[in-house]
């Protein structure tokens, strides 16, 4: 595939701190709005898809997205959808793209993004375990793709119907691993640094996943993080996960490790493109972080922000 | 086809332990049938050896467990751990996961337990707690703007206050008293769920406890409102 050119990735105007949107948040965003730049959503939990051939397909959530509208007014707020599918070989979700579009629309997102992955799937094999032939399976978490040639011209094709559908620039977030997948032909780096260079799309930098796979697969964060471009990142997420026997789980469960800091730090200082930074953590770990807790994490990732682009305009790149 | 088949197939060794249990027995016969190359097949056997592969498997049933505790935590909770361990994994070996959505799991998982009802299965005040919560899920279910706000009434065998004030502090009910009632379900300016507990049924019907749906004003007429404050239930 011939390469395409960035979408407008560097006019990205440059929101700063976000946190993401769980219902249980309701009272701290009413309440600590001043203390975050954008507020990050996945679109999906505001409407249920009632399937092929239903009319009306998809039922949005009518009390939820009130509470939306009050948000709107006061920050920009950021699709960040789990739906798409985009590396599912057995199809794509075209209908949840033209429900997505439809709410680019309304929210107007400087960007928006998805994951890396694929959760859909079709049942072609025959079995004697209960699954029909013909039939769909959701494996209801982000699968990860083999780093393939294949897979890159599978993902080129449907970032670019993604973008001819939205026209707000299109990002791709890093995936976590927990298995060696067989056949990949591209290392991580070459995959992601690839991917945006020939589809145009930016990198969503999950800095937290990068951790998670250099502690369970080995391997060295800082290694991926020099051979990554990152003139491609927009957007970083940061969060907290938990040990689970001898694996690391990205649980979203609460404060970003010293180590994520030091590579955000890192990122910020090497390339002028990231627009923002969001801290994601799960609504129902939110009582044993706290509203406190929170608010600190909050803190300091405005902090790094600033110190950031401090240092860019010290040295005349505008910030 | 070959891609679409090895997803697929990487999908079941997270979710069918069979599946996974004939790659690791190095069963790569039926697969070429599939759409499999061979070269894929061994991958997926290396993938079925691999121990990250029971994290995903663990990863893939959190996922679907938070989906029950999430929208019937009154129908886990008198289950208990152990009751809900086994139901759940027959609710999940007969129907693989095929929607990222809590409501549609929510509900398959009731019809589940009302068929394991029919064939037998006996579990005190079980019938009940699945028609209040099946009712929640009708009363919260998003609606269109211009969609008129349902109605739900249920009706209990067993008295609703003592069973549900029970299961919301965390207790297993027991010994509730039998008290065929009527509850009215509804959603208030804020999009809250109100219950008004209208009067107890005196006709023996014979049938299960259920809920139904309808419109606010023709069930107002049918069940008037008892003088008393209506308890509300907590979301």
């Amino acid at each position: 595939m011939a390469d395409r050119a960035p979408q407008q990735i560097t006019t990205i105007p440059k929101l700063g701190v976000g946190l993401n949107y769980q219902p249980q948040f309701q009272p701290f965003l009413d309440n600590h709005y001043h203390e975050f730049d954008f507020l990050e959503i996945v679109p999906d939990v505001f409407w249920i898809d009632r399937g092929i051939g239903a009319s009306p397909r998809y039922i949005e959530d009518a009390v939820q997205t009130v509470f939306l509208r009050r948000m709107l007014s006061r920050m920009p707020v950021i699709m960040h959808s789990i739906g798409l599918s985009i590396g599912s070989a057995h199809r794509f979700n075209r209908s949840q793209l033209v429900q997505l579009a439809k709410w680019q629309s309304w929210l107007g997102s400087p960007w928006h993004s998805d994951h890396i992955a694929f959760h859909l799937t079709g049942t072609t094999l025959a079995d004697a375990h209960g699954f029909e032939r013909g039939g769909e399976s959701n494996a209801g978490v982000t699968m990860p793709l083999r780093r393939t040639y294949e897979s890159l011209r599978l993902l080129g094709r449907r970032v670019q119907l993604v973008q001819r559908r939205i026209q707000a620039p299109f990002l791709l977030e890093n995936n976590v691993y927990f298995v060696e997948m067989p056949g990949d032909e591209l290392s991580e780096s070459r995959f992601l640094n690839t991917l945006c260079r020939q589809t145009g799309c930016g990198l969503l930098l999950d800095l937290h996943n990068v951790y998670c796979n250099s502690l369970n697969m080995g391997g060295s964060a800082w290694t991926l993080l020099e051979e990554l471009d990152l003139s491609n990142v927009v957007e970083i997420h940061l969060g907290g996960g938990h040990e689970d026997g001898p694996y690391y789980l990205d649980s979203h469960s609460g404060r970003t490790p010293e180590p994520v800091w030091a590579m955000l730090d890192y990122v910020l200082a090497h390339t002028d493109t990231v627009a923002g930074v969001v801290f994601e953590l799960f609504g129902s770990w939110y009582s044993t972080m706290g509203e406190n807790g929170l608010s600190e994490e909050l803190g300091r990732m405005k902090r790094a922000w600033k110190r950031a682009q401090s240092a860019r305009r010290a040295v005349g790149i505008p910030a | 086809m070959s891609e679409a088949a090895f997803q697929s197939a990487f999908v079941r060794l997270i979710t069918d332990v069979g599946f996974r249990e004939m790659f690791r027995a190095g069963g790569e016969a039926p697969l070429a049938t599939d759409g499999l190359t061979q070269a894929e097949a061994r991958d997926l056997a290396k993938l079925a050896n691999s121990p990250g592969l029971d994290v995903m498997r663990k990863l893939h049933l959190g996922f679907r467990l938070n989906k029950l505790f999430s929208i019937l935590p009154l129908t886990c909770r008198l289950l208990g751990n152990q009751r809900l361990a086994e139901e759940a994994g027959r609710f999940w070996q007969a129907r693989p996961s095929s929607s990222f959505y809590f409501v549609e799991e929510a509900e398959a998982f009731i019809d589940y337990l009302y068929s394991r009802l029919d064939e037998g299965m006996r579990v005190s005040y079980l019938s009940d707690v699945l028609a209040y919560e099946s009712a929640l899920l009708i009363l919260r279910r998003p609606r269109q703007p211009e969609e008129e706000p349902t109605a739900v009434t249920v009706e209990f065998r067993n008295d609703p206050q003592l069973l549900l004030s029970a299961l919301q502090s965390g207790e297993r009910p027991r010994r509730v008293p039998r008290r065929r009632t009527l509850l009215l379900g509804s959603l208030d300016e804020r999009g809250e769920v109100r219950w008004t507990m209208a009067l107890p049924v005196l006709a023996e019907s014979g049938m299960r406890p259920r809920s139904s749906a309808g419109v606010a004003a023709s069930r107002n007429q049918l069940f008037p409102v008892p003088a008393q404050p209506p308890p509300t239930c907590p979301r």
